[in-house]
Formats: C-alpha cells, structure tokens, sequence
C-alpha cells in the first residue's frame, strides 16, 4: 500500500467571528483519502460549565461544484457516527477549566479506509471542492468570562492524500449527508423516502435528547420499500442499541470538570453503566 | 496531635439519559477533633462514564469491504424509513452513507 502523505492545509487558524460559515477552497488537484478536521474553542476566563463544543458545529459539509453536498452532517452526529462505525471515537478534550482550551477532530473518510485505492475524492474531478464548518459559539451565550472567549474558534485542517507520482484512478467516493431534520413529536410514525440518487452503504438514525431514557423518543425503526412489502430491516431502538455497541472498543467518555454540589453534566452516551467523579485535589498535614 | 486536611469528596448519585448528577463534599479538618463539611464548588474533578453511544443508531447495508449488499437507486426509488416516534422534543435527523462514481 502506498504510504499516504499528511498535507497541513490550516493548522488551528483563529476566527475572528464567534459565528460564520467558514469556506475553504481545497486545492484544484490532488487525490485524498481522508480529510481530518479539528476544532478549538477557549472558555472563558472563569469556566465553561456545562457547555459542548459539538453544539457549536452546526455543520460540517463538503461541497463540490457549488452544490454537491458530499458530506453535509453536524457536529454532534458526525462525532457520534464515527465513533459507532469505527468503534472508537476521534480525539477529543473536555474541559470546564478557567481559560481550558476544548478540542474536537472530525475525519471525512472518502475511501473504505484510510489508503483505500479504489475510493477516495479526486479534486481534479471537481471545478471547485469547498470544506464549509457552519459554527456558532454563542449557542452557549455571549461570549464572556463562563461561556467562551471570543476570537478563540481555530480550525485544522489536514489532508490524507497520494504522493503526487503514485495518485490512483479512483472508481468513485464515499460521503456522508443528513437528508432529514425534525423534531420529534409524541406520538405517531414519521415516514420518510430514502435518497435515491446514489447507492447508500448504510444509514443512521439520531434521536437525541439531554435527560431522557434511550429509546423513548423514537422507539421502532423499520426500513423498507414498496410500501414496506418488502423489510431491509425491522426492529426496537433499544435492541439495535444493544447490538450496535456490542462492537465498539471504546466505550468510555472523561472530561474535566469544575464541580459544584448537586451539578448535573451531560454526556455523549447513555445507557450508562458506570459512571464515576473524582476530585484532583487533596492536603492532608500533621501539625 | 492535630492534623490540617482537607479533602473533596464527589459521587455521581443519580443518571438519567445521558446526564449524570453529582454531589460533592469539601472536608477539612483544621485541628484535634475539628471537623468541618462543605458542599463542593467549582472543584477541579474527572468525569468518566462508561455506556452506549447516546441517541444514535447506524445500519450498514454493504459489506465494508466489498460493497455487497449496498441498496442501489433502482431499490431506492421506493425506499422508506418508518420511525415510531415515543415523545416529543428529541433532536431527529437521517443520515445516508453513499457512494458515488466519477
């Protein structure tokens, strides 16, 4: 297998807007395996209690030509979809400290895996390929001395890509789109059509809700066609759960906190088996 | 002889979802027999949770490897999801992974 190379496009360039639609031409040739990204955002001087940098990524896309939305996904669900497809999650930082610096990475995977010669995003393909991050950091309020510091959303960008004397002929790319978003209500089946344009690989359901039991707001899933004479698949959310996190390697979450009595925090998983608090720090003198 | 401590103390009491509540205690002990207890604030501490990923389900149809299986445009032109949905206000959205040739 060819040894890829890592092209920095941006490393951890500050904005100066807490909220934008960040735009980022890619280079007009190359051959691309995968595209990390990383983002940071500084709290505030005092703390940051409570607050989830994945609220602040509205979206992360790749769009093609303009409007050929390859990867159109947001932060929470992108985090979350790596994780349960590869079983462990991209690199992160939690923190609630005065001033703590928070760090999330995302990966755009274009091929089956990393080095994949067959699937991967061929530039010279496109007349324009755009990495667009759709950001807001005041979804945890003004900036200030506890929510974050303004002029302190950086993002990275780096490129897994071919040796420029080794690119290969792809025979196409793998994306990754949400194609639905609503709110769900309490009752009732929300059917919805696939997309059809292009072969789908696999699809994903995100139901997401701070506070609330799994597989209570949504609680059966069926995919089907012909009006569901014909069933891909029919089940509980709560034994796909089961069955989808047998798999994972990594199923543990830490974060940093500044902890007062009776505090609550939130989490990126649930079903929690075990859940523990310690305290860093501890005197004990003899006098 | 007496003794200068002090102490944090904090359990997870309660989870519900993906929240976890958490008490906290500050114990310090600043002489023989002295004894003082405060709820916790703004202490330094480390959250681990241990469960399933929250709130999100992914179903592959192909093979990872082969692509076997992949549900193609002329099965999709009559492809539906049927959710069933138990209570309101959760954050929905559909994800498709595709593939597409150039």
């Amino acid at each position: 297998m060819v040894r890829l190379e890592q092209s920095v496009i941006m490393s951890r360039e500050a904005q100066s807007s807490d909220t934008a639609l960040f735009r980022r031409d890619l280079p007009k040739s190359g051959s691309y395996s995968a595209l990390d990204i990383g983002i940071r955002l500084t709290n505030g001087a005092t703390s940051a209690i409570n607050m989830d940098l994945l609220d602040v990524i509205k979206h992360l896309s790749l769009v093609c030509n303009g409007n050929d939305y390859r990867f159109h996904i947001s932060g929470q669900d992108m985090f979350r979809n790596h994780w349960l497809k590869n079983g462990r999650p991209m690199p992160y930082t939690w923190t609630e400290s005065a001033s703590g610096v928070q760090e999330v990475w995302f990966r755009m995977c274009f091929g089956r895996f990393l080095g994949d010669t067959q699937y991967g995003l061929d530039l010279s393909r496109f007349n324009n390929v755009q990495v667009q991050i759709d950001y807001d950091c005041t979804v945890w309020g003004a900036a200030g001395v506890t929510t974050f510091t303004t002029g302190k959303f950086t993002i990275t960008i780096i490129a897994h890509q071919f040796p420029y004397n080794a690119r290969p002929a792809f025979r196409g790319m793998i994306g990754c789109r949400e194609f639905y978003t609503a709110t769900t209500a309490a009752s009732g089946d929300l059917i919805e059509d696939l997309p059809s344009s292009q072969p789908i690989l696999a699809l994903a359901v995100a139901a997401r809700e701070d506070n609330v039991a799994e597989a209570t707001d949504i609680t059966d899933i069926t995919i089907g066609k012909d009006n569901f004479n014909t069933i891909y698949t029919s089940g509980k959310w709560y034994n796909y759960q089961q069955m989808q996190n047998a798999d994972l390697d990594v199923r543990e979450e830490v974060f940093d906190l500044l902890l007062s009595n009776a505090a609550t925090r939130d989490c990126h998983l649930a079903n929690i088996k075990q859940a523990s608090v310690s305290p860093r720090s501890m005197t004990i003198g003899v006098a | 002889m007496t003794t200068s401590t002090v102490t944090q103390l904090a359990v997870v009491s309660t989870v519900t979802g993906n929240r976890a509540t958490m008490t906290g205690q500050t114990i310090g002990s600043t002489g023989l027999g002295t004894l003082t207890i405060a709820a916790i604030s703004a202490k330094a501490c480390d959250l681990k949770v241990v469960g399933d990923i929250h709130g999100f389900l992914r179903f592959p149809f192909a093979d990872p490897e082969t692509f076997d299986g992949v549900l193609m445009p002329s099965e999709l032109r009559t492809a539906q999801i049927k959710l069933t949905q138990g209570g309101a206000g959760a954050t929905l959205a559909l994800i498709a992974d595709e593939v597409s040739s150039y």
